[in-house]
């Protein structure tokens, strides 16, 4: 492995980046875990801090998921990168509660003629971004579909998913309104949590990477404490049946804010 | 500084008198600073001794590079354990061998060199680990200069072997004036330039007739494939290797024929809209716009603002393509082909016919069926394991033998994985390294209409094109394509049996791609093309007439290289357990767990005008990449995810010198061979 970049100033996160949604959360506790912020004060978050959490970015042709990771991990908006042919990688490094901790952000080709090699990289994926395009319905048609394949490589209840809307600049707000509507009931449908994004102004887009570092990290440190009795080193980290029950709860706080 | 090259040493090995007074005695002193001419004796417990001369500079030879040296000019490739002594005298004038274990000893060695030349002593110690090569790492830069150096000589070897008897003398003067001009004038970290010079236009007439005609096409192939061409050339030669012009065009008529054919471009471009419906017309401008927006934007020819006038000829080339194509319509990645054509034919028209060219060869990789991809992946995979049979186990183990990190190698023809001009040298290079495929008449500028709802695609009704693009095969369409990956290689790799299935495989995609893709009459013509098999021999001719020592020992059947394969199907008892076992396909050998049956021996490769789908060099690139890099893969343990971003951070960064030299050795070894297995039958024309 080769040395790790330092982490960035401001890849530091000492506190829970909060939702976009609350109707459409993994979760919506305003801290984190507190088992979590425990192991951490205690520095038993065992080899969390060496592993590189995958997190893979999927979509319709050019919705701009390459624009998207571009603007996080570049802080730029370039147009003239390259279209990805198959897959392409970004690492990001990020401190969280103290703990270093590494996002592999694999971006994929969304056309079709691609589509035969990327579920080759959707293996072992701790987190799954949906890109679907707020001015294009049929984009956020095919969200479920992409998410059906990448789920054919993936345990189901061990993957975060994210539902994204980008391009939010081309979008005027009465038809921003309308969509969202949509995208929220889609998210919720395949209990994924809803961001709006622009990759162009870089609105919300520190703050959904954030969101995605912070929720894997807890993912991860919580699975670790799970197995902390009987870990082997090299094991895959596996989120454990514990995180079923942030679904149940957003579930349950979603019936709380229905009246 | 080093260089090998027996001939031309021995020469220069004779000193010259020492009489002649203080000037003779002063220019010894000088020449002696720069250069240390060295002989080499290998000792090899039963085998007779070999020997090597060349020459190094002491300034920049430490032990690492006079190791690698040495690894080179014996071929010990993958074998580290030998011992280094030279032969140094006493204060009695005694002569012995002393041990050479430092760069201390080398500083030594230099320092106390015998006239007229250092003689060194190489003894290989059979099954034992040499301390001395610990740490010793093929990847540093100190060994990659001795690698260009000793390889760029081999790949001269093969120069002077591909040259008639007369140019070969006037080669030979060459080469020993480019010896001396790089001793006088070498500098650390300079490139070594490759022997043969890229394609003058002098040299490039010398090739046609007194009206013009190319009277020698696979000539000029070899010639290019040796040196490329000369960037200000590639303008008229492109033309050629893109098999734009039919046979026999005098100088006027090439001309004529090019004028015509840009006329008939410019009356397709301006009939988009009479060819598709405005919505489809809409959604491929629109997804061409994007690409061509994204492509090549670093390389001045596409630095400028978004509407100039060669991306706005790149975007018209390629939507031209796609309405008049539509059974190909645009993928991403086309942008990429047309890219380096469009900036080296600087005008639109012509470009778009050499763009036909090109597609002609290439379209099928974009297909959405993935067969032609399939077929790719699988032989680069035979390939692999053919030439490394230890790196590809590891990749086995690591789950990454797949291959598919090379996906965007193989769907563009590595374009993207080197810097823009050095891309453009390595494509003309693999294109002269097909056999020349002239068109009957024409380059056709239409392809085939749209197809019918049972191809699998959307009718007219509605947007066939966008329903084409946003398609996904049902339920386990994705997969459609690993299963093929798969059953290709199992089949190639399985005894009768398996080669059975491929066979039937293979016609079915064949049978799919004629009806699909063009006129069965103009395929059953590419496909007996006798071109090829000529193309194939002159590219293997001078390998066998070779009488230079160094290309003989790396060819021998012998040879301990392991980066070559095999050239006979013979192999020790031990060799059959190690290579066969580990790929030991499961299905389609059905065999009794008790019963102790020896596996059968490797297969070999598929001849020249089917691997790679008629592009074998290509494959040998990519071979070339992943060798670069197997030590420092194997050493760091890399696992699936970081070889595939390892080599995702290497895009447009590959080392075309290193990379050309190794991929011409390992194809020249291939092209040697002759031993190959058809994966197509009654239709193999290839001795075997």
């Amino acid at each position: 492995m080769n040395i790790l970049a330092p982490v960035r100033r401001d890849r530091v996160l000492a506190e829970l980046p909060q939702c976009l949604k609350k109707e459409a959360a993994l979760h919506v506790r305003k801290d984190f875990h507190p088992r979590v912020t425990c192991a951490c004060q205690e520095h038993r978050t065992g080899t969390v801090g060496f592993k590189i959490s995958k997190v893979i970015v999927v979509g319709d042709l050019s919705v701009g998921k390459t624009c998207l990771i571009n603007r996080f991990c570049k802080d730029t908006f370039d147009k003239n990168y390259k279209a990805t042919i198959g897959v392409d990688f970004e690492m990001e490094r990020f401190e969280v509660l103290g703990v270093p901790f590494s996002l592999q952000l694999w971006d994929t080709a969304g056309q079709e003629r691609f589509k035969c090699i990327a579920s080759t990289y959707y293996r072992g994926a701790q987190a799954i971004i949906i890109v679907f395009n707020l001015n294009d319905v049929a984009s956020l048609e095919h969200s479920k579909q992409w998410l059906a394949d990448a789920l054919k490589e993936n345990d189901p209840s061990n993957v975060l998913l994210f539902l994204v809307g980008s391009k939010k600049d081309l979008s005027t707000p009465a038809q921003y309104s309308l969509m969202e509507k949509d995208a929220l009931k889609v998210a919720q449908e395949i209990k994924a949590e809803y961001w709006s994004v622009s990759s162009l102004t870089g609105e919300n887009v520190r703050e959904f990477f954030f969101r995605v570092a912070a929720l894997t990290f807890e993912a991860n440190v919580l699975a670790e404490l799970e197995k902390s009795g009987s870990r082997h080193i090299g094991d895959v980290v596996r989120i454990n049946s514990d995180d079923k029950n942030l679904y149940l709860t957003a579930s349950k706080k979603k019936a709380t804010c229905c009246p | 500084m080093a260089t090998t090259s027996a001939a031309s040493d021995l020469a220069c090995s004779a000193a010259p008198s020492p009489v002649g007074g203080a000037s003779a005695a002063a220019a010894v002193e000088e020449e002696e600073r720069e250069v240390v001419r060295v002989r080499v004796k290998k000792c090899e417990s039963f085998l007779s001794p070999e020997f090597r001369s060349f020459a190094v500079d002491p300034q920049i030879t430490s032990l690492d590079v006079l190791q690698h040296i040495l690894i080179r000019a014996f071929d010990l490739n993958g074998k580290k354990n030998f011992g280094i002594s030279y032969l140094a005298r006493d204060r009695l004038g005694q002569e012995a061998f002393l041990s050479l274990l430092s760069d201390w000893d080398l500083s030594t060695a230099f320092a106390t060199a015998s006239k007229p030349y250092l003689q060194l002593r190489v003894d290989i110690r059979p099954s034992e680990d040499s301390p001395l090569l610990e740490d010793w790492d093929i990847i540093s830069p100190k060994d990659v200069i001795g690698s260009d150096v000793l390889l760029a000589d081999k790949r001269s070897s093969l120069t002077t072997a591909a040259l008639p008897f007369t140019q070969s003398i006037l080669s030979q003067v060459g080469r020993t004036l480019s010896k001396v001009q790089q001793v006088l004038s070498w500098s650390y970290g300079e490139d070594v330039k490759p022997f043969k010079p890229p394609l003058s236009d002098a040299e490039f007439h010398t090739y046609l007739n007194h009206e013009g005609q190319l009277s020698r096409p696979e000539e000029l192939r070899l010639r290019i494939y040796h040196g490329g061409v000369e960037p200000s050339l590639r303008k008229v030669v492109w033309r050629y290797l893109l098999n734009v012009y039919p046979d026999g065009l005098t100088g006027r008529e090439r001309m004529d024929y090019m004028k015509r054919k840009s006329r008939e471009y410019e009356q397709l471009k301006s009939e988009w809209a009479q060819r598709v419906n405005p919505e489809d017309l809409e959604f491929i401008r629109s997804t061409v716009l994007k690409d061509v927006l994204r492509t090549d934007r670093a390389h001045p020819y596409y630095a400028g603002p978004e509407d100039g006038p060669h991306l706005r000829a790149l975007h018209d080339l390629l939507t031209t393509y796609a309405v008049t194509h539509p059974q190909v319509s645009y993928c991403q990645g086309m942008s990429d082909l047309a890219s380096p054509i469009l900036a080296v034919m600087d005008h639109e028209g012509h470009a778009f016919v050499c763009f036909c060219g090109i597609m002609k060869r290439l379209a099928a990789n974009f297909h959405p069926d993935g067969r032609a991809m399939a077929t790719k992946f699988a032989h680069l995979k035979l390939l692999l394991r053919h030439a490394d049979p230890d790196f590809y186990q590891y990749l086995q183990e690591a789950g990454a033998d797949d291959l598919f990190f090379c996906y965007r190698w193989l769907l563009l023809e590595l374009k993207r994985e080197f810097a823009f001009d050095d891309a453009l040298r390595m494509l003309e290079v693999t294109w002269s390294s097909l056999p020349p495929d002239p068109p009957e008449h024409e380059v056709e500028l239409v392809g085939p209409p749209s197809q019918v709802a049972d191809t699998g695609f959307g009718s007219h009704r509605g947007r066939p094109v966008r329903q084409r693009h946003m398609l996904r095969p049902a339920g386990g369409g994705s997969s459609a394509f690993e299963d093929a990956v798969v059953h290709l290689a199992t089949s190639s790799q399985g005894p009768s049996s398996g080669g059975r299935l491929l066979r039937q495989a293979s016609l079915d995609g064949l049978q799919q791609l004629r009806d699909n893709m063009s006129p069965r009459k103009d395929l059953l013509v590419q496909l007996s093309h006798p071109a090829t098999l000529i193309s194939s021999k002159s590219l293997s001719e001078p390998l066998l007439n070779s009488p230079d020592p160094l290309l003989s020992s790396s060819s021998r059947p012998d040879s301990p290289s392991s980066s070559s394969p095999p050239s006979t199907q013979e192999a020790s008892p031990s060799g059959d357990v190690a290579v066969g076992s580990p790929s030991m396909p499961e299905v389609g050998s059905p065999r009794d767990p008790g019963k102790s049956v020896p596996p059968p021996p490797p297969m070999g490769l598929p001849p020249p005008q089917e691997f790679g789908r008629g592009n074998p060099f290509m494959l040998f690139l990519c071979l070339a990449i992943l060798l670069e890099h197997r030590d420092h893969i194997m050493r760091n343990g890399l696992d699936y995810n970081e070889l595939a971003m390892h080599f995702d951070r290497l895009v447009r960064k590959h080392h075309l010198g290193r990379v050309l030299r190794r991929a011409k050795a390992l194809f020249a070894d291939y092209l040697q061979s002759e031993v190959w297995d058809s994966e197509e039958g009654a239709e193999a024309t290839a001795p075997s």
